[in-house]
């Protein structure tokens, strides 16, 4: 099984699992019908039950081993999309000093050097253009305060 | 006779070089505010109503519609060229749109859809002409059972999305319900699953939308070093006038999903998004290669594409017939109704009727430009996205981003998207549909208040669905569209396993 894979099933796993657990909060049943917590402990103890199908399912197919192997390797093909995502999130908490697009800058330079194959200044400009643009149409045009 | 006559007269108002002006320009804006991330039909038309104020009644009503028809074309024109719905009817488009773009056939699957759109539009304002007050007088006999069978029909599209990974396409379906449970419950009035105060309000879909589909394909491409490589900017018309061949594989389909539109459009709450649904379902079901549906099938773009336009004019007539909103969109032009003082509902033809019939005369006229200037304008989209296509990773992200920020003007929404992007990147990876997930946050929510106000009208049975002939009709309707699913798949299998003891 992917590694990937793996911690796609697990990670929905436990986002069932808790709100499985709060889901007992809510009332299931009420006077006349059913309560909050009716839909969404169903589809959590469901959400749970498929998890483990698709695991076991893949545990009986698997030919080779069971869990990721060569993690190494293929953490490093998939870094530039892990990187762009931690700069995101790294840009967007930076978001709460203030400034939506001075972070978003940022981030976007640097995907340009590391992923694009941009050099500085092509990297530096054409990003400005394309923040200027969204500036222009959002903030100017619209009225959205994207600053 | 009557309705042509009123039409006319509805034509002899808004044709004045001032109003012509208006719907033309609305029909522009909608189109552009419809093509970002995050601005879809009810911010089109929020962000246009100060501009309204002190217009003569017909003119603002004329510029409000023609933007909530515009943003409806401009919807597909970022999810065809770079994977990014604005908002939920255009999901869809994405699915068999962006295959189209990345085989070097977007400016076509721009041309083919922009033509669906207007037929689809046309179609819908024909229905709202001449049988708005029949139809709506029928709207009033669905309750809240028939609603959520409507729903859960939408639901059970699941199935037909699915394709063979029906397991995988499950698991996705609950993870969006429960997704969709965040924050009030409509029926009780309880908050759910509040970890923080933003989550009062639930989750917006639009931002789940935002980074499910377009940021999760901007890391699926930098992880895989896709370079997209669509030539040098160019004008030629045949690359995106839709020729015979296609258009004729583009006809059935785009009829069907007119008239599927129009009808689920009128359906309050139901709106486009269940019509683009279960069309698509529809079409898959009826195609001869249901295969190719994902990978760039144009009965699969056409199809939808009208459902989509078609549903705008038909969400209209409950609002102007019976004072019904059935989208976000409809329930601010409730409020532009009120505002320029006319009263929706059933006397609203009858007290104000020169301004409603100057309004679908906008909407006509509005459709026709649409057409004109999207088809105008498609080379100019193309060759824009040819422009920066070496940058095409940062400006995905940069709009994804600013939209997902202008849904709430806060960085709340930001975080979410970025959420939904890392699992819409881990799905795209893995193989697990993307469909069902968004069918199920944008279904789930009113499939749930639905059933439970059902339940309670049945006073705690379930018979209620059975004894209603419409919702029994569409009870019937949700079991075929599963049990043919299952059977098709069992005939698919069986296929396959013949196909393989013959290769032996």
């Amino acid at each position: 099984m992917r590694a990937s894979e793996l911690l796609l099933i697990a990670g929905t796993a436990v986002f069932a699992l808790v709100l499985c657990v709060q889901s007992t909060d809510f009332q299931y049943f009420s006077r006349q019908g059913f309560g909050p917590g009716f839909v969404p402990m169903n589809f959590a103890i469901l959400t749970l039950l498929l998890a483990g199908y698709l695991l076991i399912k893949a545990r009986l197919k698997a030919d080779g081993p069971f869990l990721p192997e060569k993690l190494g390797e293929r953490l490093k093909a998939a870094a530039p999309a892990l990187l762009a995502a931690l700069l995101l999130f790294a840009g967007t908490a930076l978001m709460a000093f203030g400034s939506v697009l001075a972070p978003l800058y940022a981030v976007m330079v640097v995907i340009s050097l590391a992923f694009l194959g941009h050099g500085l200044v092509r990297a530096l400009v054409l990003n400005a253009v394309t923040l200027a643009a969204i500036y222009a149409i959002f903030s100017l045009w619209l009225n959205i305060p994207v600053v | 006779m009557d309705a042509l006559s009123n039409l006319m007269m509805g034509f002899g108002d808004i044709l004045t070089p001032y109003n012509i002006a208006i719907i033309f320009a609305a029909g522009l804006i909608g189109t552009v505010v419809g093509a970002l991330p995050g601005l879809g039909p009810s911010a089109g038309i929020a962000l246009m109503l100060p501009l309204t104020f002190g217009m003569p009644e017909a003119s603002g009503l004329c510029l409000l519609t023609g933007v909530y028809m515009g943003t409806m074309y401009g919807g597909r024109i970022t999810s065809i060229l770079i994977n990014a719905p604005g908002d939920a009817p255009a999901i869809i488009t994405a699915l068999e749109g962006y295959p189209m773009m990345q085989q070097g056939r977007g400016a076509m699957a721009l041309g083919i859809s922009a033509f669906s759109s207007f037929i689809g539009g046309l179609f819908g304002l024909l229905v709202l002409i001449f049988a708005a007050p029949v139809i709506a007088s029928y709207a009033i006999f669905l309750g809240p059972p028939e609603y959520f069978l409507l729903m859960a029909t939408g639901l059970a599209t699941v199935m037909l999305l699915a394709g063979d990974q029906i397991a995988k396409a499950f698991l996705v379906t609950c993870l969006g319900v429960l997704v969709s449970t965040f924050g009030s419950d409509y029926v009780s009035g309880q908050i759910r699953f509040a970890f923080m105060p933003e989550l009062i309000e639930g989750i917006d879909f639009v931002a789940i939308i935002i980074g499910l589909y377009g940021l999760g394909e901007v890391f699926y491409n930098l992880e895989k070093r896709v370079k997209l490589n669509l030539g040098k900017p160019g004008f030629r018309m045949k690359e995106f006038i839709p020729g015979k061949a296609e258009l004729g594989e583009a006809a059935a389909p785009t009829l069907r999903g007119s008239v599927l539109g129009t009808l689920i459009g009128i359906v309050p709450g139901a709106g486009a998004t269940v019509a683009t649904f279960l069309d698509y379902a529809l079409e898959k079901r009826l195609s001869k290669k249901p295969e190719t549906f994902g990978t760039g099938n144009i009965a699969g773009l056409a199809g939808p594409e009208a459902t989509n336009n078609a549903a705008v004019p038909g969400s209209l007539i409950p609002l102007i017939t019976l004072g019904i909103p059935g989208s976000g969109g409809t329930a601010i032009m409730l409020g532009a109704l009120i505002m320029f003082g006319l009263r929706p509902g059933p006397l609203l033809m009858t007290t104000s009727g020169d301004i409603v019939w100057a309004m679908i005369a906008g909407l006509v006229l509005a459709n026709l430009f649409l057409l004109a200037s999207n088809v105008l304008l498609i080379p100019v989209f193309v060759n824009l996205l040819r422009a920066v296509q070496g940058n095409l990773a940062n400006v995905v992200i940069a709009l994804c981003v600013v939209g997902a920020f202008s849904l709430a003007y806060s960085p709340f929404n930001i975080w979410i998207m970025l959420i939904f992007g890392v699992l819409g990147y881990l799905m795209k990876k893995n193989d697990y549909p993307t469909g069902p997930f968004i069918l199920a946050v944008v279904l789930a929510p009113l499939a749930e208040n639905y059933f439970r106000q059902s339940i309670m009208l049945g006073q705690g049975s379930a018979g209620i669905f059975l004894d209603r002939p419409i919702s029994l009709t569409i009870l019937i309707v949700m079991v075929l569209i599963v049990v043919l699913s299952i059977l098709s798949q069992i005939r698919k299998k069986r296929r396959m396993r013949r196909a393989a003891v013959d290769g032996e």
